[in-house]
């Protein structure tokens, strides 16, 4: 028996419980793939296209290949030869005419022609980093260089720089989405349109540990490991086993042990993943590669890159009519693993956002260019459609002399109108926009702003609040399973198929389970990203985490409930029905037999002991499919204040209010919004990704140039949940991963725009850099 | 890898350099990341071991900032109010780590155009001294450094410390910056000032630089004739004119176009005059 229970309050659902993990990242004690050290080891280096674009006429490797310590140099010749196949897409689209889209081939190294600044050419492989390093810089590419394009609004122009004979004007998927008709008739019947050019900007995403992968080969089973910096083990392991090495799935096992942050980024498949597996096999040694961050700059997955034509339309009482999006978006040189699907579905989703629009209609043209390719960045695609919806409804109450919190107001969908089904098909089954605005107008003291701004004045600044009520839809697979394991030590594993990249799964997974049959929180451990412990799983992505992985735990628990109440009523010769569960224990009701789950565990070890037929053991896995995709939704409020001479942005005030459901942990939840919402700041403040026109170098490359935020870059950032909790999974959660960064874009360059609209500007495009804001102020000043 | 070399007597560093040019480091915070992915094959010289030249030492006429004092050191020293500007800067070179390994004359030899040190030196009309085998001798800043990256000292010399003058007046100083944000980020603009204070309360003399904004940082000769003779006042800001800072030649690059540069550098100018002239 156990002799002290923990009070279930201090660890249980709804607690703010400190990050079990942080323990151990804190003091150093966590294990990236770069602490990994296996004998025989060797390094990879990939030497990487200094061109955007050109065709390779010959590699000289012989230089390379004699120096001292290198073991190998390969290239895109010896890939071919061996047969390793290219890197497919992990989703692909339909053309409107229902054609499949078009594809280009993607090998590890590049054969024949390059195509951004970055692509792998070759990769030395040597007995030390520094070796491989020496190495690559004696290999001798012969390169014919091409024009190139990497602007995402011009990929399509007649003059452009053609990628591939495939992608006639670069584009290589033509999409739509909505009732197109429907959409053009309210256009037509509207009393006005707001219509507005806006630019998604490009970030890098950077998260703090690079990616970093380690190849062994198993020549007597042959079969491989890969040691990766990724957040869907899984999904890794399934394409590079049978797409690209063409082996069953079982022959290559993927860990991801601690990840420094991934941000969508690290889930992909990537080249050096494929290089050091191949490597492995060839050389019978272990090979690993650690990015540098100018690696990370040149060959990480960008985010975002849209160019959109957005047109609202609404009738004489400022009521929505229809919705007409027109994109194009930049997708990069390949067709990285989701970077076809997420301008696509994901946009879709929630175009409209948290309003009642009759009509919508999406277009998407997505294009190849001499870029690195883009793929899925928190919140992939939703933050694209908030961005769009909230700056046309300011943009809407600017024209038409409205409040922009009134026209929200008057346009949200109301709670008594769900279910509502929005004009691109989801189902919302709860929501309180205006419930949750009011409650961000409050903490933000909205009614205050007139003075506040005055204020300004009277010292030479224009100051500005930004409005954005953001609608999220959580995304990813659907399915997962959680399963856990009763440990012969007393301690008990969960085992899941998502995969943390730090954001606290350890904790709130051991919350739910220690909440549910009120196992001992401290006796609870974690297991995740390995493909040779856990049999299926789905990773991290689209917020779904606790949606599906905790679902599925809490139906584990239930399983172990029902098996653990039929052992006690065996072992006490009671009635099942007498039997309830509490604190841990299984007892008789009525009566002081009690016994410790942990017990039953042990019990359920020995087949003896057990009702007739009943399979040992009290281990559970739960298969949860999403019922309904949820949708968390929230406003944000910035308050902004310019320097009118220099273009200045100063971020004064930072409110949020989020309705993501049931909040499992307050803190961690916090933490990620935090996160989120600092990152959103960094893209419409301060990130700036400038390829150079002519050339597609990269210029800014570096920490030197690309300005991420800082922690003195932030006001602080008030954060309050509101929950409308959802009745479509048992445990009444959203999602709350991206929302942060979904809100956050219109809410600031919202509040930039609202403090210059004084000076008659309408529009401002993102990284609002003081040069942008000051020449903005100038052409609005000077009277062109 | 080439020489490494780190005595620990002025006398040996110099005799050192006399035998053959040498590669000086000291904190080696410009030094390394220049050679980001490049072998170290450098004959260094590394002065941190110069004990004699770390630190501000005071003469009846000058203050001499060593050739291995820190930015810290500079923002630990006890100095008088005409040294705040540089202190200012000193803070917002780079990160801590930074501030606590990179010296002050190793700023002015890298001789970077956004130099953080270099406006506020100008400003205090700092002069450099230059010591070999064959003796010292002594430039204006501004003769020293001749160009991006470019100094006028010969090979065989060693920068050894900067002297800058007592100013006659009690006197005041500042520094502005301008950048994508304020620290770990190269500046777009930034501005330094030294105001002297004459006993009837107008200016006695003024002294200001620009820096970022051309080849070389640049003291506005001309606006401070302007002020010298003006009272004290928050309206010494409105005596900078665009004329004023015509002699910038900044450049585009991805962090600001020129002309937003020569504009920021203005507002920036009259910012810190209206400051200056504001202060108790």
């Amino acid at each position: 028996m156990r002799s002290e229970p923990v009070p279930p309050s201090r660890f249980g659902l709804g607690q703010s419980v400190r990050r079990v993990e942080d323990q151990r990242f804190l003091t150093g004690h966590g294990r990236f793939v770069d602490d990994f050290q296996f004998a025989g080891q060797v390094h990879a280096q990939v030497l990487r296209s200094p061109h955007a674009h050109a065709e390779i006429r010959g590699i000289d490797v012989t230089a390379a290949t004699e120096l001292s310590g290198v073991v190998a140099v390969l290239t895109g010749d010896e890939l071919a030869a061996d047969g390793i196949a290219v890197i497919p897409p992990g989703a692909t689209a339909q053309n409107r005419d229902g054609s499949d889209m078009f594809v280009p081939p993607r090998p590890a190294l590049a054969q024949g022609r390059v195509r951004h600044v970055g692509e792998p050419v070759a990769v030395v492989v040597a007995e030390s980093i520094e070796i491989a390093r020496d190495a690559t810089e004696l290999i001798e590419v012969d390169y014919e260089t091409l024009p190139a394009v990497t602007d995402t609004g011009s990929a399509m122009d007649p003059g452009a720089p053609q990628l591939y004979e495939g992608a006639p004007r670069n584009q290589c998927l033509d999409w739509e989405k909505g009732d197109r008709a429907a959409t053009e008739a309210a256009f037509a019947a509207a009393a006005h349109v707001s219509s507005l050019e806006l630019v998604n900007s490009r970030v890098v995403v950077n998260p703090v540990e690079p990616r970093a992968c380690i190849g062994l080969w198993d020549a007597d089973g042959g079969s491989f490991t890969l040691y990766n910096s990724g957040q869907a083990a899984h999904n890794v392991a399934r394409t590079l086993a049978t797409a690209v090495f063409q082996l069953p799935m079982e022959r290559l096992r993927v860990i991801s042990p601690d990840v420094g942050g991934g941000f969508g980024t690290k889930n992909f498949i990537y080249p050096e993943q494929v290089l050091v597996l191949w490597a492995a096999r060839r050389l019978g040694r272990p090979v690993r590669w650690t990015a540098q961050r100018t690696e990370g700059f040149l060959s990480d997955t960008q985010g975002r890159d849209h160019v959109m034509r957005a047109e609202l339309a609404l009738d004489g009482d400022g009521r929505f009519l229809a919705l007409r999006i027109v994109t194009t978006a930049n997708i990069g040189a390949y067709v990285s693993t989701f970077g076809a699907m997420i301008p696509t579905n994901p946009v879709a989703v929630v175009l409209g956002g948290t309003y009642d629009i009759p009509a919508v209609h999406y277009h998407v043209r997505e294009v190849l260019t001499n870029t690195v390719p883009v793929d899925a960045y928190r919140g992939a695609g939703r933050p694209e459609a908030a961005y769009a919806i909230e700056r046309l409804v300011d943009l809407a109450a600017a024209e038409l002399g409205l409040d922009p919190v009134a026209l929200r107001r008057r346009n949200f969908i109301r709670p008594k109108a769900m279910p509502y089904k929005t004009a691109m098909g989801s189902v919302l089954d709860c929501g309180e926009f205006a419930r949750v605005l009011d409650r961000a107008l409050g903490q933000a003291d909205a009614a205050g702003f007139a003075a506040r701004r005055a204020e300004s004045e009277r010292r030479g600044r224009l100051r500005g609040l930004g409005v954005a009520s953001y609608f999220e839809a959580t995304l990813g697979p659907p399915n997962e399973r959680s399963a856990v394991r009763f440990e012969e030590d007393g301690t008990v594993t969960i085992l899941v198929g998502t995969m943390s990249n730090g954001q606290g799964h350890e904790t709130t997974y051991a919350q739910i389970l220690h909440q549910r049959l009120g196992l001992p929180f401290e006796a609870i451990r974690f297991v995740q990203g390995d493909t040779g412990a856990i049999p299926s799983g789905f990773g991290h992505g689209g917020s779904r985490s606790m949606q599906i992985g905790g679902n599925a735990l809490l139906l584990a628990a239930d399983l172990i409930e029902e098996k653990a109440k039929r052992i006690a009523a065996h072992h006490f010769e009671a009635q099942e029905a007498d039997i309830e569960l509490a604190s841990g224990a299984c007892r008789v009701v009525g009566t002081d037999l009690a016994v410790d789950l942990m017990d039953l565990a042990k019990i359920a070890r020995d087949p003896s002991r057990l009702p007739e037929g009943m399979a040992p053991g009290l281990d559970a896995a739960g298969d949860y499919a999403r019922e309904a995709t949820t949708f968390p939704n929230g406003a944000h409020i910035a308050e902004v204040e310019i320097e009118p001479e220099t273009g200045v942005v100063h971020l004064r005030a930072y409110h949020v209010v989020d309705d993501f459901g049931t909040v499992l942990n307050p803190m961690i939840t916090m933490g990620q919004v935090h996160g989120g919402v600092a990152q959103g700041i960094g893209q419409a403040l301060m990130e700036h990704t400038v390829y150079e026109g002519e050339t597609g170098q990269l210029l800014s490359g570096s920490f030197m140039d690309y300005c991420v935020p800082r922690a003195d870059d932030m006001p602080t950032l008030e954060v309050a949940f509101e929950a409308v909790p959802t009745k479509t999974n048992a445990l009444g959660v959203k999602g709350c991963g991206e929302a942060g960064c979904i809100g956050a874009l219109p809410a600031v360059i919202n509040a930039v725009v609202d403090a210059l609209k004084p000076l008659g500007i309408r529009h401002i495009d993102m990284p609002a850099t003081p040069e942008r804001v000051w020449r903005a102020i100038r052409a609005a000043t000077s009277g062109d | 890898m080439g020489g490494y070399l780190r005595p620990g007597a002025v006398q040996d560093a110099l005799e050192a350099l006399d035998r053959r040019g040498l590669t000086i480091v000291s904190g080696g915070t410009d030094f390394y990341p220049a050679r980001v992915g490049q072998p170290l094959d450098d004959d260094i010289l590394d002065i941190s071991g110069l004990a004699e030249l770390r630190g501000i030492t005071e003469t009846d006429s000058h203050h001499v900032i060593g050739a291995i004092t820190t930015w810290t050191d500079v923002i630990r020293a006890s100095l008088p109010p005409y040294f705040d500007g540089l202190k200012l800067a000193a803070r917002e070179v780079g990160g801590l780590q930074i501030q606590n390994a990179g010296t002050v004359c190793g700023n002015i030899c890298n001789a970077s155009p956004a130099a953080d040190g270099v406006p506020p030196l100008l400003a205090l009309d700092a002069r450099v001294e230059l010591s070999s085998r064959n003796g010292v001798r002594s430039l204006p800043l501004t003769e020293f450094i001749i160009g991006n990256r470019k100094t006028a000292r010969r090979p065989d010399e060693l920068v050894t410390g900067l002297t800058i003058p007592k100013p006659a007046n009690p006197a005041m100083s500042g520094f502005l910056k301008l950048g994508a944000r304020r620290y770990l980020v190269i500046s777009i603009v930034m501005v330094a000032g030294v105001l002297e204070r004459a006993p009837d309360g107008t200016v006695a003399a003024a002294r200001l630089a620009v820096g970022s904004c051309s080849e070389v940082a640049r003291r506005m000769l001309g606006l401070e004739r302007v002020l010298a003779g003006r009272p004290i006042g928050p309206e010494l800001g409105s005596a900078a004119m665009e004329e004023h800072v015509e002699l910038l030649a900044p450049i585009d690059d991805v962090r600001g176009t020129a002309e937003y540069r020569q504009e920021a550098a203005l507002t920036l100018v009259r910012r810190l005059l209206r400051a200056l002239g504001s202060a108790p």
